[in-house]
Order: C-alpha cells, then structure tokens, then sequence
C-alpha cells in the first residue's frame, strides 16, 4: 500500500472493504488479507487526523501566493 | 434656603416645553426597523422605532398614515420624518411621524426583483445546476475581505474541523462601488488558479447597503460560470442576495460555510473507528465461520479414523495379495510337501497301529517261537551234532572214526567219533 494514500482514499478503499466483508463470500485467506489491509487503512486516517498540523492558509496575491499574515487582530 | 415641591404635571409640562424649545427635536430624519407594530381602530400607527441597542416609541396619526405607499410591519426597514416630544400624561417622549417610506424597498429593492427575476428565468437558479460540495476538499478557496472577521472565522473553524486541507484567501472588495468588480476578478482568479475544490464567496453581515455588491448581476455570473462550486456566505438570516440564490449551497454566515465545507475530524474519528471495528468483526465472522466449518469436517468419522477412508482398498488389497501369496510356487510346493508328509505321518501312524494292533500277536508268537529256538535248548546245556552239515538224530548214522560237528550255545566243537553205543 503506497504511503501517499490520502484521507479520502484510505477512506474510500476502508468503505469498499467492509462492503466486500459484508458480503461475506469471500474465501478465508482473502478475508484475512482484507482484515490486515483494513487495519493498516484505519490507523493511516487515524493517524491522519490525529498527526494534523495547523491548517495551511495562503494569500492569492499578484505575485501568486504566499503565507498568510497569521494575526489579522 | 428652603425648596419648594411641584407636581408631576408641573414637571412633564416641564420638559415638553424644553423638548419643543429644541430645533434639531422638531424637524427630524430616522433610519429604523419597525417593531411593535399596532394598528388602532381609527387609523393611528403605534409602533417602535429602533436599531440594534435603542429604540423609541413612534406614533403616526391616521391622517398622516393614510398617505403611506407601503404596508408597514415589524422588520420593516424604514425612513420617517417627524418631531418628538413629550406625551404629558405618561411622561413619555415619542417620535411624532409625519412621512414614512419603505427603505428597503426603494429603488434597490426594485432593481434586486427585476434581477432575480430574469436570472431565475434564465435558469441561473435552478436546482438541477446545483453541484455537490467535495467531501474531502484539498484546498478551500475564501473569496472576502483579508481583514475582516469573516475570513479569521472561515480559518479558524476549518482549522479546528479539518485541518488537513488547505485555505487559499482571494482577497476581495466587499463593500462599496469597487466590491462588484473586485469580486468578480477573485471568483474569475480562482478559478483560473484551479487550486481550490470549493470556494467560500461572502461577507460578514451589514446593512442591505454593505450586501449590495451580492446582489450584482456581474457576481451572479461570476458564480454561476465558475467551474469551482461556490458556498455564497454573506452574513444574514432574513433576506437571500442574488449571490444565495445562485450559489451551489447558502450558507447563513461565512462560520456556517465552513462548517459545511469540510468535515469534523472527530466526526470523522468516530467513523474510522466504526469501520476498524466493523472490519474487526466481520473478518472476525469469517475466520470462526471457516473455523466453524474446519471443525465440522475434521469432526467426520473419517478425519477422527483416517484408515478407515482406506478400509475397503485394504481390504480389498490384503484379499488379493492373499490369493497371490497362495499361489507362490514354493508356498505351493510346501503345501504339498506338508500334503506329503502328512500323508506319511498317517501312514506311519496307521502302520503303527497296525503294528500295535500286532502286538500281543507277535510277542506271543516269539514266546512260541523261543521255545523251539534250539538255540535256548542249548543255552540248557543241549548240544547239536551235525555230520557233513546234517543234523544227528541217531546213532545209526554214526560209525566210528566219523568227524563231527558238536554245536553248543556259544560254539563248536569239532570231534572225532571213538566208538559207537546203542542204548537198547
């Protein structure tokens, strides 16, 4: 599983997972394969969200962007 | 000095007389919402005048009301013109209104029907046009004032939602003759950047004034060109700009528009983990549900006896090989080996037996036989003599000189003949 996954594709591909489980029909092994994949999935959004830092903020300028001034106060 | 008391007629004819003394109290202009609003039974208006902190009894007598050219009521946004004074009997001072008209439906309101009403018959408002927000935006485009409080909110409640995308602010104009123009650029910006998955396009709130620039033609087709989905979020509750109606989605507030940009990272936790244990459980089902089976099989007799799943072939197998093993030349040869011998053996038991059968037959015949034997005669102390290998039986055969033999048990004895006695 590539580590760029993001979000909403590891989010995506855990839905898809539970729906094949769901169904059910699968043999053992792929069952279990799915199970560990659906694992590793979960901890990456986890870890996603809980390893998000402060939201990015720019400012669209003539000269493209660039950081936005932190305190408008 | 010693005061003297008045009555409190005294003191209300008082101060009527300083109100109405005032010029800047006798000709006055109000900007005001209605609220309170009564209607008396002949025709006078009773009413508050008021703003956000203070407000003012008003009264519009009969006379005066029946010039109105509109229906006023409480939210009504209006301009009077009057005088105040002082109302003696209550002591209250009021605004006198002589002339009302609608602020709000001036020649703003007109023109934002005339514009809505062409823009929905083009289709610019219609529900089928409307796109969906991205769940998961990357990017969040804000087009509004850099330094107002609607921007710091936007960032601050994305922040706290979903912090894992990005805010790009289009600074933009949102008041004023240059905010129409200056919106427009930014929505056009944006979408020529190409960065943001959703835009946030409003202001904080203001009078219907300060919201104009929303109700801009030019913006409307800013927005409705924009290939980028816009939130509109121009903050009022009561009244819709023409930018809400054309918007994908209306938000009340620009905090609300990113409330519903983004989702809530706890929201979303909860979720995760509801799929982590939905896979837990069912992967779970599977593998019992396997085991379940596994143990169902292993539990059949021929897992518990495995030989038995061979039982008939060796059966089979021990039969043949028995009947192969039978004939094996050798077993062969010694069964009739063993055949033969046990031919002999009952034989030899059957001559035995016969012999046994014999037995006393022959003892006794021996026992006869002994006592003819000459032999145990002479073992008596009997003597045989034999001339020229015959027996003697008589001395008539005997002549003197004769040679003979004279048996004994255990010999002979060769003897010459002397003389020759018959007994009579």
């Amino acid at each position: 599983m590539e580590k760029e996954l993001s979000f909403e594709e590891a989010l995506k591909r855990l839905e898809v997972l539970v729906r094949e489980l769901e169904q059910g029909e699968l043999p053992l092994e792929v069952s279990v394969a799915k199970y560990n994949e659906g694992l590793v999935l979960a901890k990456r959004c986890h870890d996603l969200l809980k390893n998000a830092e402060n939201v990015v903020v720019k400012l669209a300028g003539d000269e493209g962007f660039s950081d936005f001034p932190k305190s408008q106060e | 000095m010693e005061r003297t008391a008045i009555t409190v007629s005294k003191l209300n004819q008082y101060l009527k007389a300083k109100f109405d003394a005032d010029r800047n109290l006798s000709d006055i202009l109000v900007k005001a919402e209605i609220s309170n609003f009564k209607r008396h039974s002949r025709g006078h208006l009773y009413f508050s005048l008021k703003d956000e902190t203070s407000q003012i009894a008003a009264v519009m007598f009969a006379g005066n009301a029946a010039s109105l050219r509109f229906e006023p009521k409480d939210g009504a946004k209006v301009l009077v013109e009057g005088y105040v004074t002082v109302y003696e009997p209550s002591g209250q001072y009021q605004i006198y209104v002589q002339k009302m008209t609608d602020a709000g439906k001036g020649d703003l309101y007109l023109e934002y029907e005339r514009l809505k009403a062409k823009l929905e018959a083009e289709g610019l408002f219609a529900a089928g046009r409307k796109r969906p927000l991205p769940t998961f935006p990357s990017t969040v485009g804000v087009i509004t004032s850099p330094t107002g409080a609607a921007v710091r909110d936007v960032i601050q409640i994305i922040g706290r939602r979903w912090p894992l995308t990005q805010i790009i602010v289009y600074p933009a104009l949102v008041q004023g003759p240059d905010a129409r123009d200056s919106l427009v650029k930014a929505i056009t910006r944006a979408n020529d950047d190409a960065v943001a998955d959703v835009l946030i396009v409003g202001r904080g709130g203001g009078s219907i004034e300060d919201l104009w620039p929303f109700n801009e033609e030019a913006v409307a087709r800013a927005i409705f060109t924009s290939r980028i989905p816009i939130v509109a979020a121009v903050g009022h509750e009561t009244d819709f700009t023409i930018a809400d109606f054309v918007a994908d989605l209306r938000a009340p507030t620009p905090s609300g528009a990113a409330e519903v940009v983004v989702p809530d990272r706890r929201t979303m936790a909860e979720r995760i983990t509801v799929l982590n244990r939905k896979v837990e459980y069912v992967a779970g089902k599977a593998v019992a549900a396997s085991r379940e089976r596994l143990e169902h099989l292993t539990a059949s007799y021929v897992f518990q006896n495995p030989a038995r799943l061979l039982e008939k072939a060796q059966m089979r197998l021990l039969n043949l090989s028995d009947r192969l093993d039978r004939m094996r030349p050798d077993k062969l040869l010694a069964e009739r080996r063993q055949s033969v011998s046990l031919f002999a053996d009952r034989l030899s038991q059957r001559i035995r037996a016969i012999i046994a059968a014999s037995g006393y037959q022959y003892g006794t015949t021996v026992q006869r036989l002994e006592l003819v034997n000459p032999l145990s005669i002479m073992a008596k102390g009997y003597a045989l003599v034999h001339k020229n290998n015959h027996i003697v039986k008589t001395v008539i055969d005997l002549e003197p000189g004769d040679r003979i033999d004279v048996l004994l048990a255990d010999g002979a004895a060769d003897c010459q003949v002397m003389a020759v006695r018959k007994d009579a």
